[in-house]
């Protein structure tokens, strides 16, 4: 655990004093909202549930809930996701 | 999201898939590299989706895994397409006939050009193509090569420099440059030039030749104007005299020139019928509702209608219609003296050669019956009175051999 912790700051560290992007280094999810129209999530790790209102992913830090109405999942990749519909609320739920 | 072509290409499927666990099978088919796309939920337990047929076998292992079943929907992509289409052969037909049309229309010579050959030249070029077989309507694999043509044109026409045969797509072009040769000079007998006509001369152009007159004297029709014959009489010479002897003559015109005339003008008013020519019989295709007018003149153009090489016995037929609209003129006395002496000149002029003028004309009488003036005119005029008479050189040397033998006996 203390490891963990301790490679967690080096990686803060090097975000700090690089260029890097902090969702390459930290294994963030890129998140980039167009509109209400589209969302399109890279980094995640699977889908936990999908319904018209309702789209749960697992991250590897806690879930992603994106509400809404309409849901099409237009495309499932490995790492993204692109979603589509009206798009109401993006919420990051800790573990 | 932007159209998908690939979707377009490969087949596929929009499939339901019924279970429980529907979400780890989309993370399965995630893992598996499996496509998986368009997805929709339908109710609790059943997901709508897309996938690739190609696809289809592996899906089945998951499908057992997450205890879900499946149900396509929709078959989608061209190798769907392609097993529809071959459904309706009359597409099939209609498309495969097309193409055989289009094929056969492309390998058929359209048109022929011939460029920088005169209209006579033009003509033995197309006749010397016929008989190669390259003519408007005939099938590419017949022709020969443009090469073949090429020489074969050449060797057949020395009067052409150069010959270049071109093939553009379903069009030949032939390029002649003409061989421009300088226009023989008549060898002409020897000969004398004698008046035409009664004249006084007026000017004289002698090239060649003994001139035999002066100017202003009176010459009688026939009379030597140029002698052929030069050198003195014991040794004559004789040539072909050339040359132009320019007289004066009269010529004498009548003319009429009504005093009131009717004219007609076009108003600008027109319409137009459109007939389908069948044999001889016309059949009205458009324009029925027009009526005639008073005064109209009629113009019609007939064009026939061909189906690829064959001339069917029907044609169309496009009459126009204009309207004339009739006046009346009257002109002045003088104004119609006027007007009779330009047409009596014109009239004239186009008797004339081409080198001779007007010198002066005088109104001789003039007199006006029933709304007609009755002009006649006195014409003075220049003109070439020249004309070639050939020498019998026999006779003519003949003649002055006598004629210096009488001289030698009266000096004796």
């Amino acid at each position: 655990m203390t490891l963990r912790k301790w490679q967690q700051n080096v990686k803060k560290w090097f975000v700090n004093h690089s260029e890097m992007p902090v969702d390459v280094v930290m294994d963030l999810p890129r998140i980039t909202i167009i509109g209400q129209l589209h969302i399109y999530i890279e980094n995640h790790k699977g889908v936990l549930s999908f319904s018209n209102e309702e789209l749960r992913l697992s991250m590897k830090q806690g879930q992603l809930l994106v509400k809404g109405s309409g849901f099409v999942l237009k495309n499932i990749l490995p790492e993204e996701i692109l979603l589509e519909g009206v798009i109401k609320n993006v919420l990051f739920i800790d573990e | 999201m932007k159209y998908n072509w690939n979707n377009a290409i490969y087949g596929h499927v929009k499939a339901s898939i019924h279970g429980q666990l529907t979400e780890p099978f989309i993370n399965l088919c995630v893992k598996r590299n499996i496509a998986i796309w368009d997805i929709k939920r339908r109710n609790k337990t059943t997901i709508v989706c897309s996938l690739y047929i190609k696809d289809i076998s592996k899906i089945k292992q998951l499908l057992k895994q997450t205890d879900c079943k499946i149900r396509f929907i929709d078959k989608k992509g061209f190798p769907f397409f392609m097993r529809r289409l071959l459904n309706r052969t009359g597409i099939i037909v209609g498309l495969i006939c097309a193409i055989l049309i289009i094929t056969f229309l492309s390998n058929v010579v359209w048109r022929i050009d011939v460029k920088g050959a005169d209209p006579r030249l033009e003509t033995k070029i197309r006749q010397l193509l016929k008989q190669q077989h390259l003519k408007v309507g005939a099938i590419n694999f017949v022709v020969p090569s443009t090469e073949v043509i090429e020489t074969n044109l050449s060797a057949k026409l020395p009067k052409v420099t150069w010959i270049g045969v071109s093939k553009d797509g379903t069009t030949y072009h032939i390029d002649v440059v003409q061989k421009k040769l300088p226009k023989k000079q008549k060898v002409t007998r020897p000969r004398h030039l004698v008046a035409a006509k009664k004249a006084i001369i007026h000017r004289l152009f002698v090239e060649k030749g003994q001139p035999m007159v002066q100017d202003d004297q009176f010459v009688k029709k026939g009379q030597l104007l140029v002698s052929g014959i030069i050198g003195n009489e014991n040794d004559p010479k004789f040539i072909s005299s050339k040359g132009q002897v320019f007289g004066e003559t009269w010529y004498q015109t009548t003319t009429k020139v009504p005093l009131n005339t009717t004219y007609e003008t076009f108003s600008g008013q027109e319409y137009t019928k459109h007939y389908l020519k069948i044999n001889k019989w016309k059949c009205p295709i458009w324009g029925f509702l027009n009526t005639s007018y008073k005064h109209e003149k009629k113009d019609s153009v007939e064009k026939p209608i061909h189906f690829l090489f064959w001339d069917l016995p029907l044609s169309y037929v496009k009459e126009t219609h204009r309207q004339v609209n009739q006046s009346k003129r009257a002109i002045s006395p003088k104004q119609a003296l006027k007007e009779g002496e330009q047409a009596a000149r014109r009239q004239l002029k186009s008797k004339l050669p081409s080198k001779s003028e007007i010198a002066s004309s005088t109104v001789e009488s003039k007199k006006v019956k029933k709304g007609i003036l009755y002009l006649q005119h006195h014409f003075i005029v220049y003109e070439n009175i020249a004309v070639p008479k050939s020498i019998n050189t026999k006779k003519e040397r003949a003649k002055l051999k006598k004629k210096a033998e009488k001289e030698n006996q009266n000096q004796q």
